[in-house]
C-alpha cells in the first residue's frame, strides 16, 4: 500500500539527511520540505527517496508500532 | 526494509512480436487488517499515518466507510471541507509527478524551488480550510475556513502552475480544444510539461502503449459489497469478469481529451494530457468548490459501510465491517491494484510496444510513470537481437 516510512534523521548534508528506523539507514532528499525547520533528531516521513512530511516523534513511534504489527499480519495468509 | 512492497515487470518477446509482460506485486494489501479489533476512533486516528503518502484519500475513505457502518453524518459543510482537501491533494500529486517525473524523463534537473513551495502552498491551503483541525473523524464541528487565506494561497498556486508548467493560465490553457491548438502551446512553451510532450511529438508516441481496457464504470454498490466479502479481492480486483482501469484518464473530460481519444486512444499522450487537464481543472475548482456535483460516497450494508473517493491515482475504496462498536473487518481497495493487476492496463499497454525499438525501455518506463504506481517498481526488458 501507499506507505511513507517514518525516519530519524542522523545526519543532514545540504539537501540530503542520512537516515535511520529500525536500523535500516537511508539517504532521503529533502528539498521539498523547505518549508520545515529540520534537524538532527527531528523525524520525516520519507516516500522514494524524498522527504515529504515532518512528523512528531510520537507520531513517528505510533506509525512504527503499527508497523511492526503489520509485518506480523502480513506473514500470516488471509482468511478466506 | 522494504515494507511498501514493489511491482516487478517483465517485459519479454519470446517467439513473435507481440510482447510477453508478467507483473507481479509484493505490495501488502492486507495490511489494513491490523485495524480490526481496534475501535473506530482509534483506526481514524492512526490510518493517516500508516498510509501517508495519499493520507488525505485514504482518511477520507475511512471516515465515509466509518460513517457508513455507523449510519452517521457529518455536520453541513464538512463534505465540502473534505471535498477540497482531496483536490489539494490531488493537485500536490499531480505537481509532483510533471515536476520531479516528466524533468526527470527528458533529463533535465528538477525545479526544486518549485517542488518546495508545491509543498509550503500545500500547507498553508489545508491551514486555512481546517486550522489544524481534522473533518476525518466521525463527530466534527463545524469548520470556518480563513477564506481570505485561502484564496490567497489559491492565486500563489496559480502563479506557480502558470509559471512552471503551463506558461499561460489555467483557464487559458483549458480553453485549448484541438490538437493542432495543442502542437502549438507545446512548440510555443518552454517549460517542465512541454519538453516532455516535445519529445513526445518529435518521436511520434502519441499513441504508445495504445490498449483496449475498459474504464472502472460507476460502481454498483451492493455487487462491489458483495465482492468485497472475498477477502483477496482487494489483491487482483476484476469487474464484469475483466480488470478496468481507474486513472485521471478515465474521470477527466475536455474536448481537447475528446478529440485526442478519437486519433490516439488511451495513448501515453493523452494520458500525460489528461493528467495535465486534471490538474488545471482542480486548480480552477478551487475557487468555486460548490460548482460541482457531489458524487456518491458511500453505501451502508447491515454492520458494513463502504467509503470511497477518488484519489491522485484513481478511485480508493475502504470497506468496514463493524461488531459491537469495534472493526471485525476492514478492507482498502486501492486504485494500484486495478492499473497493476497482472492483465490490466499497464501489462496491455506495454504489450503493445514494438518488439525492434531502440527505445524499449524508455518507452515501457514512460507509460509505467504515466498510470503511476504508488510504489517502486522493477522492470526487466528481454528484448530479442536485431534481426539480420
Amino acid at each position: 500500500m501507499c506507505f511513507g516510512i517514518p525516519m530519524q534523521i542522523k545526519k543532514i548534508d545540504q539537501f540530503i539527511a542520512h537516515c535511520e528506523a529500525k536500523g535500516f539507514e537511508r539517504e532521503v532528499n529533502l528539498f521539498m520540505l523547505q518549508y520545515e525547520e529540520l534537524a538532527v533528531g527531528d523525524y520525516i516521513v520519507s516516500h522514494l527517496g524524498q522527504a515529504i512530511q515532518k512528523v512528531t516523534a510520537e507520531q513517528a513511534e505510533a506509525a512504527w508500532e503499527i508497523y511492526d504489527e503489520m509485518n506480523q499480519i502480513d506473514k500470516e495468509p488471509p482468511r478466506a | 526494509m522494504n515494507l511498501e512492497g514493489r511491482i516487478s515487470i517483465d517485459l519479454s518477446y519470446p517467439s513473435h512480436d507481440t510482447g510477453v509482460v508478467t507483473l507481479s506485486s509484493s505490495r501488502p494489501v492486507h495490511a489494513s487488517t491490523l485495524f480490526e479489533g481496534k475501535t473506530i476512533e482509534e483506526t481514524l486516528q492512526t490510518l493517516p499515518l500508516l498510509f501517508s503518502i495519499c493520507s488525505t484519500a485514504q482518511a477520507c475513505a475511512a471516515v465515509r466507510a466509518c460513517e457508513q457502518a455507523t449510519k452517521s453524518q457529518p455536520p453541513t459543510g464538512v463534505e465540502p471541507i473534505r471535498q477540497q482537501l482531496l483536490s489539494i491533494e490531488m493537485i500536490r500529486e499531480h505537481l509532483w509527478r510533471i515536476l520531479l517525473g516528466w524533468s526527470e524523463r527528458v533529463g533535465t534537473p528538477p525545479p526544486e524551488s518549485a517542488l518546495a513551495e508545491v509543498m509550503r502552498l500545500q500547507q498553508e491551503l489545508r491551514q486555512s480550510l481546517t486550522a489544524g483541525d481534522s473533518p476525518f473523524r466521525i463527530v466534527v464541528s463545524p469548520f470556518e475556513p480563513d477564506m481570505a487565506s485561502f484564496q490567497q494561497a489559491v492565486q500563489q498556486l496559480k502563479a506557480l502552475l502558470k509559471q512552471t508548467v503551463l506558461g499561460v493560465d489555467c483557464s487559458t490553457w483549458l480553453q485549448i480544444e484541438s490538437i493542432d491548438q495543442l502542437h502549438q502551446w507545446i512548440s510555443r512553451q518552454q517549460g517542465v510539461a512541454t519538453q516532455l510532450l516535445h519529445k513526445i511529438w518529435q518521436q511520434q508516441w502519441h499513441g504508445l502503449g495504445r490498449c483496449l481496457i475498459p474504464p472502472l464504470p460507476t460502481l454498483e454498490w451492493d455487487r462491489l459489497n458483495q465482492a468485497l466479502s472475498h477477502s483477496n479481492y482487494v489483491e487482483q480486483p476484476e469487474w464484469a469478469g475483466e480488470p478496468a482501469e481507474t486513472t485521471p484518464l478515465t474521470r477527466t473530460d475536455s474536448p481537447l481529451l475528446h478529440q485526442l481519444q478519437l486519433e490516439y486512444g488511451n495513448g501515453l499522450l493523452v494520458r500525460l494530457i489528461a493528467r495535465l487537464t486534471e490538474l488545471a481543472q482542480l486548480v480552477e475548482s478551487l475557487d468555486q468548490p460548490h460548482s460541482s456535483t457531489p458524487s456518491p460516497v458511500g453505501f451502508a450494508s447491515g454492520e458494513s459501510g463502504i467509503g470511497c473517493c477518488e484519489a491522485a491515482r484513481g478511485l480508493l475504496v475502504h470497506r468496514v465491517t463493524l461488531e459491537n462498536e469495534q472493526i471485525r473487518q476492514y478492507q482498502i481497495l486501492a486504485p494500484t491494484e486495478w492499473n497493476f493487476h497482472p492483465d490490466g492496463v499497464v501489462v496491455r499497454a506495454l504489450q503493445q510496444l514494438p518488439a525492434e525499438s531502440p527505445h524499449l525501455q524508455q518507452q515501457a518506463s514512460l507509460i509505467i510513470h504515466a498510470i503511476d504506481p504508488c510504489v517502486g517498481y522493477d522492470l526487466t526488458i528481454n528484448q530479442r537481437p536485431p534481426a539480420h
